[in-house]
Order: structure tokens, then C-alpha cells, then sequence
């Protein structure tokens, strides 16, 4: 009896000792994170490797696959996914769309994980967080191809860890005959705007089409109004580098713009009604035609067009109170990063070699018509469904505030999830305040 | 009687072999991990500052109590979990009694309300979203459109999470059901024919016989039913993603977004460990209430 | 008398209304699947107009539906194995063994009724991590075998100690019976209640799991079902004709099981409530 229980302990201890010696020598492997954690890899490779061996065993030439994540359907990328499959043959693109609600926890818990997707596409912020923490290679080399406006945004400590795709903006798409046949003229400024969207409310049409279900139409459209009244001019130029630091707040600041911004609530352009709508329902009902205007980018305009090719389709900017070349909210677009720990990583460098030419541009144009590539010697045509928006775009006029929040750039999302709050009742101090509370968390880590 | 006959140790080495392999996977994968939360939870882990913890003593604690999402997804995991496991009983009961009777399409009734419990809550909460949908296309709305009534939105900050709760009723009603049926077909008909001879039947005997026998089911379905709704995850995951707002974000939703997405590791260890000592007190308050409820009857 | 049937007939119309019902989203769900988009949204709840099969075959390609399947069967029928097995052998030794030794260990998987999982998965994330199991399915495997092990050996334990009498142990062992040929031969054929409750319970649990998956599963390849639906419900929410096949392919293999198991899931849950 006693010898049974005593062996029983011992077998015991030694499982438990065993398992938490396995995860405390894991423990140390991590703490060398930077070494890429090499004790690690080897067990890695035993795991998946004849997987892949099975993988590539079906297929008669040795393609190697890589995986590509991005927050854009596989549509908004097709002909650079062709491009590339001729440019770079050896290589096969392993497209993963990963929801942009979920896109951060996916591929923060992939990388973390040292299994991450080989090339990753990157927001300034997510880009700076990865190249902090070692998940990225540098590609300096590349992005000396670009020009800073566009890489900029990608350097940390004196690197560029991404490159910056095509430009994107976002403006507000109309219905052109909507416009034409009930005789309204586009508003040149923010107050024309609501009274343009009364008008249509007055004709039964629902002026804009918002999917509120996203925290990401209202962070854009306040933010435009915001950037046009304040961020733009000499008052507010230095207000993201404060903010960045920690030397500024939203709360107390931006009250009084929002407050006019928040007409659109009063006048009943967003309504509460769209919280229950997701932004392809809305997308759906501008293309139908039964939404007068809808606020998106070049990245959408093939699926409006799908869904109805005969729609006359425009963008114009965002307007402040003041009459001025109007505003869109953008920058360089979603970066291009190569994953540290890939086990292709040259080959990953190469599709990016593929991608850093004027042919690769244009591929990646082809879906993103409108935005502009930041590749030198890259240019491209503006579209003619870009018309409206032509003259805040010469002018410079694309902005994007949260690129330059640093480390709390991230809560740019706190930022829209708050306003589909306030929206629904909550009340701005509070709004605001919640937003420089997660600024406040996420510089303090 | 039996156990009287049991010896002790009877099984030798065996009793090791037949439970190591059990008993290990369970330790590395889940004593372990729990082991390792509470450590967490002291120390500042972050995703920026992996290594080289330092020990933080409760700061964790409080910065949980100090994010007004994480008092939100606690607060709305609770509200979830009474709602649903309430809903689970008063409908659940009834429909069991009811099916208990000899009805000719019991059995194809039992299938149906049992079916949505076989189901992904994750691909269930996608289609009750366009059910609800305030869109045109909405199932709902289209209805009560064509209805000549005005249209409802289901995903307002107040109406979210009575929403996700009503799917997740209609989801789990069945499931409640089938184990008060079970419980129901333990009571002797002798009873009932005492009762109507007493002259009470139907509601009457409801109340009388059938409700106090019932307490082992209602315990089970209680308890399950608020430990499991408190984990929510796949249907708000589906429906809302804890939106609008922080309106419907539930203990889980936060904890993939602050503590495993945002990188707030210890603080997020902080929550579960909060998350854990709640599911702790409920089960404690309702295995008291269950205790006081069968000797009440006995 | 009569008062009685009259009420059973009111009850009688009342239930199968109440199942008409209940069993709408279903229909929706499963007519939606053949319809061309504008069908879908003019008449939602009508028959199809015209039955578009080809759906199906649209979403079953997008979705790579084969290998989505295999890994979750995969998955699902190693973890139940594997559960079964080592939660039997478990639940005999601690029904039969009566030391102190035996009543911690018990206790221990007792508390995992109670500790929810998910209060850990950063640790457990870490774990994983750190045993070199991300992005295998290993160890959404192991990870399941885990969670439902408490469960598992507690049913066992107790059914061994209610309906499995001592006496035809004791026979066995008087004839000289080794403790294996002794399981096998005598305890194991008595144990298939407690077992295909314990299937089923389980199968429906780890089918069903999405956020170990989603943890665990990084490349698609080695992705489950229900990544697959998740993944394509943001690039397909308004395209009816793909995402509702999608869904109904997410949901048909337990539907179909539940169709043909009916009687023994419904006894399993009962069974497996009852007792636990």
C-alpha cells in the first residue's frame, strides 16, 4: 500500500516536473525572442514539414508557398495576385483574408506564435508594433525605391519594415443621376452637405448609406471634418505628435468640433439604425440606388460596379465649415512586410522585388484605381470616377490622423467604437474621454 | 454494499497506468495553464515587455476594475448568463410537461426544439445576424415591412444583447428541455393519479407534483447554464463582435481583444482570474438555493 | 374525461405551432441555400423559385470544403478516441481504487467542471507556444482531450460505481484474471451506455469549438469547418448565394448525424445531464 502511494507520487511529480520543465525551457526560448527562438524551430519544422513535403508532392513543379494575409477580399488584389504568379514562378501565393475586425488578434497571435503568414500586410501601426517587437526584416534596400511620404510611416529606428502599397483615401462616393435628376448640386462646404442631405431625405431617398455595424465609417467621417476644421490648420498641425506623447487629449480639444460634426446625427444622416447594418449591406444599398451616397474607397468601387454596372458613380472630399479644396482621409497604403521568422524569407524578399516595379505598381493599381503608388516613377492616371475628389487630392489634401499616434495608433478603433456609443446616446466628454483613456493604456506598456 | 466489497489498492501498478496519460494531458492543459493565469496576473507581462516579469502585486486587479470594458463584458457576461439560463427554465419546464403528455407528435415536436442545440453557435449567430439585420433584406424586417408595420433594429447599444440572448434562448430551450423530460419520465404516473384523484390536474398538478420533482433537473440546467453563459464567445463573435460600442462585449470577447490582440497579457490573466472567482460565487450561491429549495419540498 | 382530451388537443395545437415556429430559421436557412440572391430577398420564406444547385458547388469550392471536413473529422474522431479510452480507463481506476491518492486525483478533474478553460487560454496560448504544437492539430486535439476529461471520467467513475457490479470482478479474479484481461473482458462490454453518452456529449463539444481553432489552427490547410465559414462570411455577407450554402455546409454534418442518432444524442444529453 505505502509503496504504491508513494510510487504513485513520485510518477506524479515527475509528470508535472516534466510538462513544466518542458514550458519553462519553452519559457527561456521565448525570452531569447529576438534570437528568433532557435531552440524552438527545430520542433517546428518536425511538426509541419511533412505536411508540406505531402503539399508540394501533389504538384509536379517546386512551387514553395508562401502566405499572404490582408484585410481586403482576395477581389481587391486579383491582378497582383497574377502578376505576381508570372513575375515570381517559384512561388506560390497563399492568399488569407483575414476580417479587418479580427485581423489584429489573428495574425498578432499567428506571429507570436512564430507561424505567422510569410508576407503581411501592414498598417503604420500594427507595422510599428511587429517591427518592435522583431517580428519583421528590414527591407531598407526596397525602400529606398519609395519615396518617405510613403515610408515613412514604415520606419522604425531607422529602417522601413514595410512597403507602402498604393495610396488609399476614402471619400464620399454619390449617385451621380440621383444628384442630376433631382437637381442638387454638390456641397462645397460641411453645412451644404447637410442641407444636401435634408434634400434627399425630403425626396425619400436615404442620403447616405452607412454600415455602422463597423466602427469604421464614422472614425473616418468625423475625423475628415476634424482634420478640415482643426488638425489642418496651424492650431492643430502638432496635435498627433502631442497626442503621441501623451502631452495631449481629445477631451476638452475636439468637443467643439465634433459638436458641429454631430449635426449629422441631429439632422438624421447616421441614424441608430444602421448599427444593425454591416458595411456590404450598405455598399449594397448605394449601388441599388436606393442610398444617394456612401462613404468608401477605391477598394470598393469593382464590387459597387458589379452589383450594378450601370450606376454613375463619383467621389467627392469631406468638407469642413469653410469653402477649400475639401479633404480625404488616407495615406500610404497597407504595407508590404516581410514575416522575420519565414522560412522563405529570401523568397518573400523577392515577391517584393516583383511588387517594387512599375509593372508590380500597376498591378496592384489595377484593383486600387484612384490611389496613387509611392514607388519612384510610378504614376498612374486618375480615373475619371474620381473627378470630384480631384482637387483635394492636387492639393495634398489626404490625411490620415491616427498614422501619427505612434504606439497608440491602435486606438483609432477605440476611437469608432466609441462613436457608435455616443451615437447611441452616450455623451461626447465621455466619448472623447474613453478614447484618451486607451491612448493613455496603450502608451503605458 | 457494493463499495463495502471494494479492496483498496486493488489494481496495483495499474491504477498509475490507467490514469497517467489522462491525468498528465489534464495537468499540461489545464492545471498548468491555471497555474500559470495567477501567476500572470501578478506580474507585467505584455506583449512589449515578454520577458523578465517583474512581480506588480494587485496593480492587474485594480486596472481591471478601472477599464470600464472589461466592468462591461464582466457585467454583460452576468446579465447574459441569468437571462439565458432563466429563459431556459420558464420555457423549457412548460414545454417539457407539455411533451411529457401523450401527444401524437411528440416525438417530431422533441426533435425539432432539440435541433438548434446540435448546432455551431458561431454559424448560428451568422444567420440569426441576417435574420435581425436592419437592412432591407433583414428576415425580420422584411416581414414586419411588408406587414405594414416599422422596421426594428435589433443591434442598438440597448437592444444588442437582448438579441443575442433571445437566439441563444431559441438555440438552448430544446437542450434545457431534453433534460427536464428525462427528469419527468423519472416520476412515477402514480402520482399524477393520485392528483387526479384529488381532483387536481393540469396546472394544478403542475405546481403541486411536477415543479418539486423537478429540482435535480433545474439544479443541472441552472448550473450549466450559467457557468456556460458566462463563457459566451462564438455568438457574440458572430452576431456583433461586441459592438456597437463596447455594448455587447462579454467576458471572452474582451479577453481575446485586451488580453490576447491588444497584448495586455497580465491584466487579461487579472480578468480570468476575476472572471474565474465569479463563476466560483455563482456556483456557490446556487447549489445553496438548490440545497434550500429540495429540503423546502422534503 | 372529455375536459382532459379537449385540453390535450388544445396542448396538440399549441406545441405544433409552437415547432412551426421554433423550426422556422432552420427552413430559412435551408431554402435561402437554393436561391438565386434577388429570390432570397423578394421572397424570403417561399419555396425556391427555381432550385439553384449550383450554389452549392460555388460554395463547396470557395470553401475548400474536403479538406475542411477531414480536419475537423480528423480532429473530432481522434479527440472523442482518445477521450473515451483514456477516460474510461481513469474513471475504473478511480471507481475501484478507495485511498486518499485516488479521492485527490478525483477532486482534481472534478474542479475542471468547474474552472472555465477560458479564463487560461493566455497561459495556455503560451503552453501550446512554448511545446512547439501552434499550427498543429495536435493540439487542438490534446487542448480538447483536456477540457473534456473532467466530464468524461466523472461519467465513467460513476457509472462504474453504480452499474457495475463488483461480484463479476471478484469471479475473474478468482479464475486467475490479469487486471487488462479483467477490463477488457468483463468491465469493458458492460460499459457502452456511459460510453455512446460520452461520444456524443463530446463529438457535439469539439465539432463545435471555434476559439481553440482559431487560437491553435494558423495555416487554412490545417483549419476546421468552422474557420472556413468565419473566414468567408466577411467577404461574402451580401453575396446570399454563396454564404447561406456556406453556412448550411457548416451545419450539415452534425444535422445529418442528428438526423440519423437522433434517439441516442437526445438519451446522451439527457443521460450525460442527469448525471453530471
Amino acid at each position: 500500500m505505502k509503496i504504491m502511494k508513494k510510487r504513485l507520487l513520485t510518477l506524479l511529480l515527475t509528470g508535472i516536473m516534466a510538462t513544466s520543465l518542458l514550458a519553462g525551457c519553452g519559457g527561456s526560448d521565448s525570452a531569447s525572442k529576438d534570437g528568433a527562438g532557435k531552440d524552438e524551430t527545430p520542433t517546428n519544422e518536425d511538426a509541419s514539414k511533412p505536411d508540406d513535403s505531402a503539399d508540394n508532392a501533389e504538384e509536379p513543379t517546386e512551387k514553395v508557398t508562401l502566405r499572404m494575409s490582408y484585410w481586403n477580399s482576395e477581389d481587391t488584389v486579383s491582378a497582383l495576385l497574377d502578376y505576381l504568379a508570372e513575375a515570381v514562378p517559384e512561388v506560390e501565393i497563399e492568399y488569407q483574408f483575414i476580417d479587418n475586425d479580427n485581423y489584429n488578434t489573428v495574425v498578432d497571435t499567428q506571429l507570436s506564435a512564430e507561424e505567422g503568414p510569410d508576407i503581411i500586410c501592414e498598417s503604420p501601426a500594427s507595422a510599428l508594433k511587429h517591427a518592435k517587437l522583431g517580428y519583421l526584416k528590414p527591407i531598407n534596400e526596397l525602400g529606398a525605391l519609395y519615396s518617405d511620404a510613403g515610408t515613412n510611416v514604415y520606419s522604425y529606428d531607422g529602417s522601413v519594415y514595410a512597403l507602402p502599397g498604393i495610396s488609399w483615401f476614402e471619400g464620399i462616393w454619390f449617385n451621380k443621376d440621383l444628384f442630376e435628376e433631382n437637381n442638387i448640386a454638390l456641397p462645397t462646404t460641411f453645412d451644404e452637405y447637410i442641407a444636401v442631405c435634408k434634400e434627399f431625405k425630403s425626396l425619400g431617398i436615404k442620403p447616405l448609406a452607412a454600415g455602422l455595424m463597423s466602427w469604421e465609417p464614422m472614425l473616418k467621417n468625423s475625423m475628415a471634418f476634424v482634420t478640415a476644421e482643426y488638425l489642418s490648420t496651424d492650431a492643430g498641425k502638432d496635435f498627433g505628435g502631442q497626442y503621441r506623447e501623451g502631452n495631449a487629449k481629445m477631451q476638452g480639444t475636439w468637443n467643439s468640433y465634433i459638436e458641429k460634426w454631430s449635426e449629422t446625427f441631429t439632422e438624421g444622416i447616421y441614424t441608430t439604425d444602421m448599427l444593425g447594418i454591416d458595411h456590404a449591406q450598405a455598399m449594397d444599398e448605394f449601388a441599388t440606388g436606393s442610398a444617394a451616397m456612401f462613404c468608401s474607397g477605391p477598394w470598393d468601387y469593382d464590387a459597387i460596379m458589379e452589383k450594378n454596372p450601370d450606376l454613375n458613380i463619383d467621389m467627392m472630399p469631406f468638407y469642413g465649415t469653410a469653402a477649400s479644396d475639401g479633404w480625404l482621409i488616407g495615406g500610404p497604403g497597407c504595407g508590404f512586410a516581410v514575416n522575420a521568422n519565414s522560412k522563405h524569407a529570401d523568397l518573400a524578399v523577392k515577391v517584393l522585388e516583383a511588387l517594387s516595379t512599375v509593372d508590380g505598381q500597376a498591378a496592384l493599381w489595377e484593383n486600387n484605381q484612384g490611389g496613387s503608388s509611392y514607388l519612384n516613377g510610378a504614376e498612374f492616371d486618375l480615373p475619371e470616377a474620381y473627378n470630384s475628389a480631384s482637387s483635394a487630392l492636387n492639393a495634398g489634401n489626404v490625411y490620415c490622423p491616427w498614422n501619427e499616434w505612434g504606439d497608440a495608433a491602435a486606438a483609432h478603433e477605440n476611437y469608432g467604437l466609441e462613436f457608435q456609443a455616443y451615437l447611441d446616446g452616450q455623451d461626447l466628454d465621455t466619448t472623447l474621454g474613453n478614447v484618451d483613456a486607451a491612448v493613455e493604456e496603450l502608451l503605458s506598456k | 454494499m457494493v463499495k463495502t466489497k471494494k479492496q483498496p489498492g486493488s489494481l496495483g501498478k495499474y491504477f498509475v497506468i490507467f490514469i497517467a496519460l489522462a491525468l498528465i494531458i489534464y495537468a499540461v492543459f489545464c492545471i498548468l495553464p491555471f497555474i500559470y493565469t495567477i501567476y500572470y496576473s501578478f506580474t507585467d507581462y505584455t506583449d512589449m515587455h515578454p520577458v523578465d516579469l517583474n512581480f506588480v502585486g494587485l496593480k492587474n486587479y485594480l486596472k481591471v476594475f478601472d477599464t470600464p470594458v472589461m466592468v462591461t463584458g464582466l457585467q454583460n457576461s452576468v446579465i447574459y448568463a441569468i437571462l439565458l439560463t432563466g429563459f431556459q427554465v420558464i420555457l423549457g419546464l412548460p414545454l417539457a410537461a407539455a411533451l411529457n403528455q401523450k401527444l401524437k407528435t411528440k416525438n417530431l415536436s422533441r426533435s425539432i426544439f432539440f435541433f438548434p442545440a446540435v448546432f455551431s453557435s458561431l454559424i448560428i449567430g451568422y444567420l440569426w445576424k441576417y435574420i435581425l439585420s436592419s437592412a432591407e433584406s433583414g428576415l425580420i424586417n422584411s416581414i414586419l415591412t411588408a406587414m405594414g408595420f416599422s422596421t426594428v433594429n435589433f443591434f442598438t447599444s440597448q437592444s444588442a444583447l437582448y438579441s443575442i440572448i433571445a437566439t441563444q434562448v431559441w438555440q438552448w430551450t430544446g437542450w434545457a428541455m431534453v433534460i427536464f423530460l428525462a427528469n419527468l419520465q423519472g416520476v412515477p404516473e402514480e402520482l399524477y393519479e393520485a392528483a387526479r384523484i384529488d381532483g387536481a390536474s393540469g396546472l394544478k398538478a403542475f405546481f403541486r407534483i411536477t415543479l418539486p420533482l423537478m429540482c435535480p433537473a433545474v439544479k443541472i440546467v441552472v448550473v450549466t447554464g450559467l457557468i456556460g453563459g458566462m463563457k459566451v464567445f462564438d455568438s457574440v463573435y458572430a452576431m456583433t463582435g461586441g459592438g456597437p460600442g463596447n455594448a455587447t462585449q462579454t467576458v471572452m470577447t474582451v479577453m481575446m481583444d485586451k488580453g490576447i490582440s491588444d497584448g495586455f497579457y497580465s491584466t487579461g490573466a487579472a480578468f480570468g482570474v476575476c472572471f474565474f472567482i465569479i463563476v466560483l460565487i455563482i456556483s456557490a450561491l446556487v447549489n445553496k438555493l438548490m440545497s434550500k429549495w429540495s429540503k423546502a419540498i422534503s | 374525461m372529455r375536459e382532459t382530451k379537449k385540453k390535450l388537443i388544445f396542448t396538440e395545437i399549441f406545441i405544433i405551432f409552437l415547432a412551426i415556429l421554433w423550426f422556422i430559421p432552420i427552413y430559412y436557412l435551408i431554402v435561402t441555400t437554393f436561391k438565386t440572391q434577388q429570390d432570397a430577398m423578394l421572397h424570403p420564406l417561399a419555396l425556391p423559385e427555381s432550385w439553384q444547385f449550383s450554389n452549392y458547388v460555388n460554395a463547396w469550392t470557395k470553401m475548400e470544403y474536403p479538406r475542411a471536413l477531414g480536419n475537423t473529422l480528423m480532429i473530432t474522431v481522434s479527440a472523442v478516441l482518445l477521450l473515451v479510452i483514456l477516460g474510461s480507463l481513469a474513471g475504473y481506476a478511480l471507481a475501484r481504487t478507495k485511498n486518499r491518492a485516488s479521492g485527490i486525483i478525483f477532486l482534481l478533474f472534478l474542479a475542471g467542471l468547474i474552472v472555465p478553460f477560458q479564463m487560461n487560454i493566455i497561459s495556455l496560448y503560451r503552453i501550446v507556444k512554448n511545446l512547439g504544437l501552434m499550427n498543429n492539430q495536435l493540439a487542438v486535439i490534446l487542448v480538447a482531450v483536456a477540457i473534456n476529461m473532467p466530464q468524461t471520467v466523472f461519467l465513467f467513475k460513476e457509472f462504474i460505481d453504480s452499474s457495475v457490479p463488483w461480484e463479476l470482478e471478484e469471479a475473474a479474479i478468482v479464475d486467475g484474471c490479469s487486471v487488462p484481461r479483467r477490463v477488457f473482458y468483463v468491465v469493458l462490454p458492460l460499459l457502452k451506455p456511459v460510453t455512446s453518452t460520452t461520444v456524443i456529449l463530446v463529438t457535439l463539444n469539439v465539432w463545435n469549438e471555434f476559439m481553440t481553432p482559431l487560437l491553435f489552427l494558423q495555416s487554412r490547410s490545417r483549419g476546421v469547418i468552422l474557420q472556413e465559414v468565419s473566414r468567408n462570411i466577411g467577404q461574402f455577407s451580401t453575396d446570399w448565394a454563396t454564404m447561406f450554402p456556406m453556412m448550411m455546409l457548416g451545419v450539415a454534418p452534425l444535422m445529418i448525424f442528428y438526423i440519423f442518432m437522433q434517439k441516442y444524442i437526445v438519451a446522451g444529453v439527457a443521460a450525460g445531464a442527469v448525471k453530471g
